[in-house]
């Protein structure tokens, strides 16, 4: 198989308190064309690890293990110019909120131009051609009058797709689709999906799908790592992760969805009662020091508190981090 | 339409503003103690019973307060704005002379002090926790705290004195008839002084207002969003986050220009300036009411027009208060 375009070896992030990680020993690999989606509940470290990548993490926050190759090449301690170089042409990022991700203060057109422009792929004239190709692309009505227009004259949908845009411009890698699809209408989730679809079969980028949202990442992921604070407890090909779940957790957090559609169309009933995972997430400077999950978890045993399990093989090519990891509990009550 | 209609309220608005401020000041200066016809009969040496009582009539000081208010504002709507008692010139032709010098001290000094201070601003925010930042907060507290006049006598003592580089008075070289380039020239050397003590003052307020409205920008997802463009710091900071930041800058230059009229009353009685802010000064002295009423008339009438210019800059600025469509 060919070189992966995104490959994270043991990446560890750390706060400001020296002593723990918001992000432990995250491992996965995306070649181009493919789809990973980081799933978990928020402040898991799924916006850290995105942010990691990208080399933006927020002030006291920095990496403190593991790797980054993105095309091959180590990123997480390049000099700040060659990340920067990197960023927007390489690889690209959408953000949660479509609302606050675009400046009000300048055209949408000028949002989407200025990356070709700063990246040296067009000039002035032709980067504004570009751009207004671009938002034909995604489906914005009459781009060239909405290129001169203000991100507040959009509605949620068109400011996402707009933003889509601004990450397609220098027709990157990657593309970091931070939660792209959760402050938007259940409509227009759908069509920002079939959109991201659309623009990786035509483009071959692979994308790193983060997000909560079970519904969008078996919709669109090819694989799946499931995150828990700050670190891997499941891991596999989407659609087998979705359709049987091997680690405690995961089978949780897919009982707590209303319904689940897969890509191939298969369609999971729905329960007849939604399941909440009883607890909260624990923070990560309050990590337990066994099992993550030992807590809130329905088949711990006194060792799940004593000791955290490794992320150990399953079958052909699966994961999961937990000595209970069992499809049957799920073939029994979901068949 | 929608924008003629958003105009024509504005001057509306701010025509009543200028009769409220006309009411105001005339009942002000009425009830403030002293007779004008006191004052112009002691310029005329003296005067007798009939003579003062023919002096009120002759000025209307003999009619009811509301008449004379009335009179007063009608005459101002067609551009009269009486005769000065002292001068017996009409008040229109004494400030109109006097306005020049005064709006090129206050223009040039709130240009400089918005352009001192969002330059220091970028600077403060651009590198939030260096020691740079600290000393501009230091200078601009400082700047800020410290009496106009006080300022004014320290950069009078510094550069009049121990390095003698500028005139300390005036607004002309008085030995020396100039024209062209070298008159300007003189000007510009006369008012380096007077302006840069007005702009100290006001440089500190806006490098406050810049940094903190940059460093708010800053921390907002629109930046994270064009950092993740791999922008250059100097793309992020002046093509995304400063136009946002200008906002809040613009309107306080607006505000500014009201206590800016007034810091340039005291500016131009230290260095001797030949303005309004002088006149005024005189005029209080000397009781000369329709001169009073009239600076205060037109300085109204300037911080009116400052702050239209304001609201239009904020239209120009701010997409989200005009519509495209």
């Amino acid at each position: 198989m060919s070189e992966p375009i995104l490959e994270i070896e043991g990446l560890q992030i750390g706060g400001p308190e020296k002593e723990s990680l918001a992000v432990d020993g995250l491992s996965l690999s995306i070649h181009a064309g493919e789809t990973h989606a980081l799933v978990g509940e928020s402040g898991c470290g799924k916006t850290m690890t995105a942010l990691a990548i990208l080399g933006l993490l927020p002030r006291g926050f920095r990496t403190r293990g593991g790797s980054i190759k993105l095309l091959g090449e180590e990123i997480t301690a390049l000099p700040p110019a060659r990340l920067r170089a990197l960023r927007g042409s390489v690889m690209s990022m959408i953000f949660q909120e479509p609302m606050t991700a675009l400046n009000p203060v300048l055209t949408v057109g000028r949002q989407i131009s200025e990356v070709i422009v700063a990246k040296k792929i067009l000039p002035p004239k032709e980067a504004r051609e570009r751009a207004v190709e671009l938002m034909g692309q995604v489906g914005l009505p009459r781009p060239a009058t909405l290129y001169r227009a203000y991100p507040h004259e959009f509605s949620g949908g068109m400011r996402q797709r707009v933003a889509l845009c601004v990450a397609l411009a220098a027709s990157p890698r990657l593309i970091v689709a931070d939660e792209p699809t959760t402050a938007l209408d259940a409509t227009v989730q759908a069509q920002i999906l079939e959109l991201l679809r659309e623009i990786q079969t035509r483009t071959g980028a692979a994308i790193l799908l983060i997000t909560h949202n079970l519904l969008a990442a078996g919709f669109l992921a090819d694989s799946l790592s499931v995150l828990y604070v700050g670190s891997l407890l499941e891991r596999g090909p989407a659609a087998q992760v979705l359709a049987e779940p091997l680690h405690p957790y995961t089978q949780g957090l897919l009982a707590s969805q209303p319904l689940l559609e897969i890509g191939a169309g298969a369609l999971l009933k729905a329960p007849a009662r939604l399941q909440a995972i009883a607890g909260q997430v624990p923070r990560y400077q309050d990590k337990p020091p066994g099992c993550l999950f030992y807590d809130r978890c329905g088949v711990s045993r006194a060792q799940c508190a004593r000791e955290r399990p490794p992320l150990a093989p399953f079958g052909a090519s699966r994961y999961a981090a937990c000595p209970y990891a069992s499809p049957t509990l799920w073939r029994q009550t979901h068949a | 339409m929608r924008a003629i209609t958003l105009v024509a309220r504005k001057l509306l608005n701010a025509a009543l503003l200028l009769l409220a401020v006309i009411v105001l000041n005339f009942i002000l200066i009425h009830m403030a103690p002293g007779d004008p016809a006191t004052v112009i009969a002691g310029e005329m040496g003296g005067a007798s019973a009939e003579t003062m009582a023919e002096i009120r009539a002759r000025y209307g000081l003999d009619q009811p307060l509301a008449t004379q208010i009335f009179v007063y504002a009608r005459r101002v709507a067609t551009g009269d704005l009486g005769r000065s008692y002292f001068f017996n010139q009409p008040v229109k032709d004494l400030i109109l002379r006097r306005v020049p010098p005064t709006l090129l001290l206050m223009i040039s000094a709130l240009t400089l002090a918005a352009l001192v201070g969002v330059a220091l601003g970028l600077v403060g925010a651009a590198w939030p926790h260096g020691p740079t930042a600290h000393l501009i907060t230091f200078f601009s507290l400082a700047g800020y705290a410290a009496p106009v006049f006080w300022t004014g006598l320290t950069l009078m003592l510094a550069f009049g004195r121990f390095w003698p580089i500028f005139p300390i008075s005036g607004m002309y070289d008085v030995v020396a008839s100039r024209h062209g380039l070298s008159l300007a020239l003189d000007v510009l050397r006369h008012l380096a002084l007077p302006c840069l003590t007005l702009t100290l003052l006001n440089a500190a307020q806006f490098s406050r207002l810049a940094r903190a409205s940059l460093l708010e920008n800053l921390s907002m997802d629109y930046i994270r969003a064009a950092r993740a463009k791999g922008l250059s710091e100097f793309q992020v900071l002046c093509g995304h986050a400063l136009k946002n930041a200008l906002l809040p800058v613009v309107t306080m230059a607006g505000l500014q220009f009201g206590p800016l009229l007034a810091g340039a009353v005291v500016v131009e009685t230290v260095f001797g300036w030949p303005g309004l802010g002088r006149l005024v000064f005189d005029s209080v002295l000397r009781r000369d009411y329709p001169v009073l009423l009239g600076i205060l008339f037109f300085s109204a009438l300037l911080v009116v027009a400052a702050n239209l210019i304001t609201d239009a800059l904020y239209h120009k600025i701010d997409p989200r208060t005009r519509r495209l469509f």
